[in-house]
């Protein structure tokens, strides 16, 4: 069991979405889901959740512009990256933003975990 | 022909991130310098290629019925040749079957002014140990196009309620006693579908099946298709057919002969390790049955308390925490 606490998940597509969010569920965690950044941002619970796991391929407002904008709104909030990209230049521009991981899909679950454990 | 360039250089664009004018696909062409198109996005360049197909399939066809064919030479020459290059062959007839079953049974589906029928559904989690555990739950719709739903889900772990009568949408949380009520004013069933795909507390990913216009919700994002054969489903011959998409692959069984509903629906979610499936069988399906405004009212049997629907939690078919007994 991991330290509860609410997790927002970020990713525009919507089976992901229910996936990684159910893997939370089962280890204990509330996740909150969102289907775009923008959704994220409106849900005003930027200040309530203690990580937030973001696609970096979003619609709409990028992972990395969603991350920039977090930097103003909750600049403690950890955040965890995760992309189907393999490209060095996307993995560059994450860990520039700011991010204590950056998980590459297929999303191993206890690799999740263990950021998870590590941004708590 | 016009129209199959610019898509060509917009999708190129997006894919490289590349600003307007650094890449041009002037009369179709493909400059021999430029860049693969997505490279080290795999799955993004499939897509491409796939559409490009289409795309290409699409224009030769309309070539070899227009009689100005010769106008239209050079970008479908030009398509061609990308596609030798990138090792496409033109889609064959499996593929073709398959989206025309898949095109029968959205019109045959869309067509229907009521649709009631029962399902169960198996949602699978991977957990980080890798051990594969299912959730399962059976569960009745009753639709009335175009503004009418109510699902009814019991698993487990919860047991809800969706009603939607046009006006407002209710999500009854039956083991809690706790609803939530979310106007949506001149909303069709076609808008709940979509919006119930996030950001509501109660998850139906097989009420894609019932849209109106199910063919392109479902094949907008595909990349691969294919006709595996044939299947039984409860006892019912039905047409198998296999989907890939980006993020998952989804396999649909389809009832054969006159009757083209969907019988089987099963999604395999491929970002996540272990490759987790949601399983949806349909059972029970009726067409043109008699559904009043009262199906749809809002008629608890006991005392419950309105929330707000951002509280509604624990209405998941997967519950919190692992259920799970302990281990040897």
């Amino acid at each position: 069991m991991v330290s509860p606490g609410r997790v927002a998940v970020v990713d525009d597509d919507a089976n992901t979405l229910r996936a990684i969010s159910r893997l939370l569920r089962v280890c204990g965690i509330e996740p909150s889901s969102f289907a775009s950044a923008e959704d994220f941002l409106a849900s005003g619970t930027v200040g309530r959740v203690t990580c937030a796991v973001i696609d970096v391929y979003l619609t709409g407002m990028s992972g990395i512009e969603l991350r920039l904008r977090l930097s103003s709104l909750n600049p403690s909030l950890p955040v965890i990256f995760m992309t189907g990209a393999i490209d060095d230049a996307t993995r560059e521009q994450a860990l520039a933003a700011g991010c204590v991981a950056f998980l590459r899909k297929p999303v191993e679950g206890h690799m999740l975990l263990d950021a998870i454990k590590q941004a708590g | 022909m016009t129209s199959l360039a610019a898509k060509l250089t917009a999708r190129l664009r997006m894919l490289t991130r590349e600003p307007a004018g650094r890449i041009e696909a002037g009369a179709g062409r493909l400059s021999a310098s430029q860049p693969c198109p997505g490279e080290g996005r795999p799955q993004a360049l499939r897509r491409w290629a796939s559409d490009l197909r289409e795309d290409f399939m699409t224009e030769t066809a309309a070539c070899k019925r227009s009689a100005a064919a010769s106008g239209l030479g050079r970008t479908a020459v030009a398509c061609a040749i990308v596609a030798v290059l990138l090792g496409l062959q033109p889609a064959g007839a499996e593929e073709m079957g398959a989206t025309r079953i898949m095109k029968a049974m959205s019109d045959y589906v869309g067509s229907q002014k009521t649709i009631s029928l029962t399902f169960d559904s198996d949602i699978e989690v991977v957990t980080p140990e890798l051990q594969k555990v299912q959730f399962a739950s059976s569960g009745k719709l009753l639709l009335s196009r175009p503004d009418k739903l109510r699902v009814t889900r019991t698993g487990g772990y919860a047991n809800v309620e969706l009603l939607f009568d046009g006006k407002t949408v209710i999500i009854y949380g039956k083991n809690l006693d706790v609803f939530a009520q979310i106007d949506v004013p001149g909303a069709t069933t076609d808008d709940l579908v979509d919006r119930l795909r996030s950001g509501y507390a109660f998850d139906a990913p097989g009420t894609d099946l019932l849209l109106t216009s199910s063919f392109e919700t479902l094949m907008a994002d595909v990349i691969d298709v294919k006709h595996i054969g044939h299947g039984v489903v409860d006892g019912v011959e039905c047409e198998h057919l296999a989907f890939r998409n980006e993020d998952v692959d989804w396999q649909l069984w389809v009832e054969a002969g006159p009757r083209p509903i969907p019988r089987k629906y099963v999604i395999t979610s491929k970002t996540v390790a272990g490759a987790p499936q949601y399983t949806l069988t349909i059972r029970n399906w009726q067409s043109e049955i008699p559904g009043g405004a009262e199906a749809f009212a809002f008629k608890p049997e006991v005392a419950v308390r309105r929330v707000e629907p951002r509280e509604l939690t624990n209405l998941d078919e997967v519950p919190e925490g692992r259920p799970m007994g302990g281990s040897k």
